[in-house]
């Protein structure tokens, strides 16, 4: 018994060392707070630890996990609405303060600085689940299959989110070219 | 050749969804395809420095967020303390009619806010709150203008969301 308690620990230990990481990335991207974010990460494994021996893997413990955080995300924005003030207000720098140079020149270093800032502006732009899909898709790298099945919206109307904002994307853009 | 590619088009593209008519019209046109490129490029650079960005938050966050050494400290402690002195002795010496005391109340739930977890570390604050936030959270509070703003202790989580509301006094600014 015991030891099988100890498996499963460790079982969800891996999990936890695995996917940690993005589901922080994902609700940061989501909430920009870091305080929120990693409250979010928290609760989105705690609820996972608590039914892992329910887990059955109809999906993978990505699709799973990053389900728990996108009901999470959506309940901190709502409850956004009546917070009067923000505590240990955190300045969370720009995306794009972190491009590595990679062999640019300052001339195109500039340029990428200033094209991951307009995706991170029209980002902003979005409705929250546009924004979840939108995330999902250029940020997490899930095609329109997970991306369904994270959210529940299907996959024409996550072909109609990504449109819309690739369509901002692409004007903004335009003149970086 | 045909007009270029919309951004449905482009959309389907970025999404490996490939049509005979997009990847016909991708080998003829050198526009379309500087643009599909482009493009590729820059959600790689957001993702790759969402990456980065993320990282640092989750390594660094706790501590940068933290002020470091004593010396802040000594003088935020001297600082509380005398601000505690100075608002208890105005508590002291202040006629009890001044202000209707509301100790009684309970807290009041805010609404479509996510319950403090068990293991989650809760204080109470107290503070101004805008008459408008506390209709909003289902109390009544009586005022002809809604800008107004009342003194009320707010149950606060972890992360900071506000959890319930109770009203210290009625008397409106």
């Amino acid at each position: 018994m015991e030891t099988a308690i100890t498996a499963e620990v460790d079982e969800f230990e891996a999990v936890v060392r695995t996917h940690r990481q993005r589901i922080f990335r994902f609700a940061l991207a989501s909430l920009r707070d870091r305080d929120a974010a990693e409250s979010v990460t928290q609760d989105c494994l705690f609820k996972a630890y608590k039914s892992w021996s329910q887990f059955r893997g109809d999906s993978s413990v990505l699709t799973w996990l990053m389900r728990i955080a996108v009901n999470l995300i959506r309940d901190a924005t709502n409850s956004r609405r009546f917070r009067f003030w923000k505590m240990r207000a955190v300045s969370i720098d720009s995306v794009s303060d972190w491009i590595s140079d990679s062999g640019r020149s300052p001339e195109e270093q500039v340029r990428a600085k200033q094209q991951v800032e307009a995706i991170w502006r029209i980002c902003d732009l979005l409705s929250e689940r546009q924004r979840t899909v939108f995330l999902l898709h250029f940020m997490e790298e899930m095609d329109a299959s997970q991306i369904e099945a994270v959210t529940g919206i299907t996959k024409s109307a996550i072909k109609v989110h990504l449109f819309r904002a690739v369509h901002l994307v692409r004007s903004e853009l335009k003149e970086w070219r | 050749m045909n007009e270029h590619l919309s951004s449905q088009q482009i959309t389907n593209l970025l999404l490996d969804e490939v049509s005979e008519t997009e990847q016909r019209h991708l080998s003829e046109c050198a526009s379309c395809r500087a643009e599909l490129d482009h493009l590729r490029n820059a959600f790689s650079l957001y993702r790759r420095a969402g990456q980065e960005w993320s990282e640092h938050w989750m390594t660094q966050g706790a501590s940068a967020r933290q002020p470091s050494g004593p010396r802040w400290f000594g003088w935020w402690a001297v600082g509380s303390a005398l601000t505690i002195a100075a608002l208890a002795a105005v508590f002291v010496f202040l006629p009890s009619t001044t202000f209707q005391r509301a100790r009684e109340e309970p807290f009041v739930s805010i609404p479509y806010v996510v319950p403090a977890a068990s293991y989650e570390r809760t204080q109470v604050i107290r503070m101004e709150v805008p008459v408008a936030a506390l209709r909003s959270s289902g109390m009544a509070v009586q005022t002809r203008d809604a800008g107004n703003s009342v003194r009320a202790d707010v149950l606060v989580g972890q992360d900071g969301r506000a959890l319930a509301v109770r009203l210290v006094e009625r008397r409106l600014n």
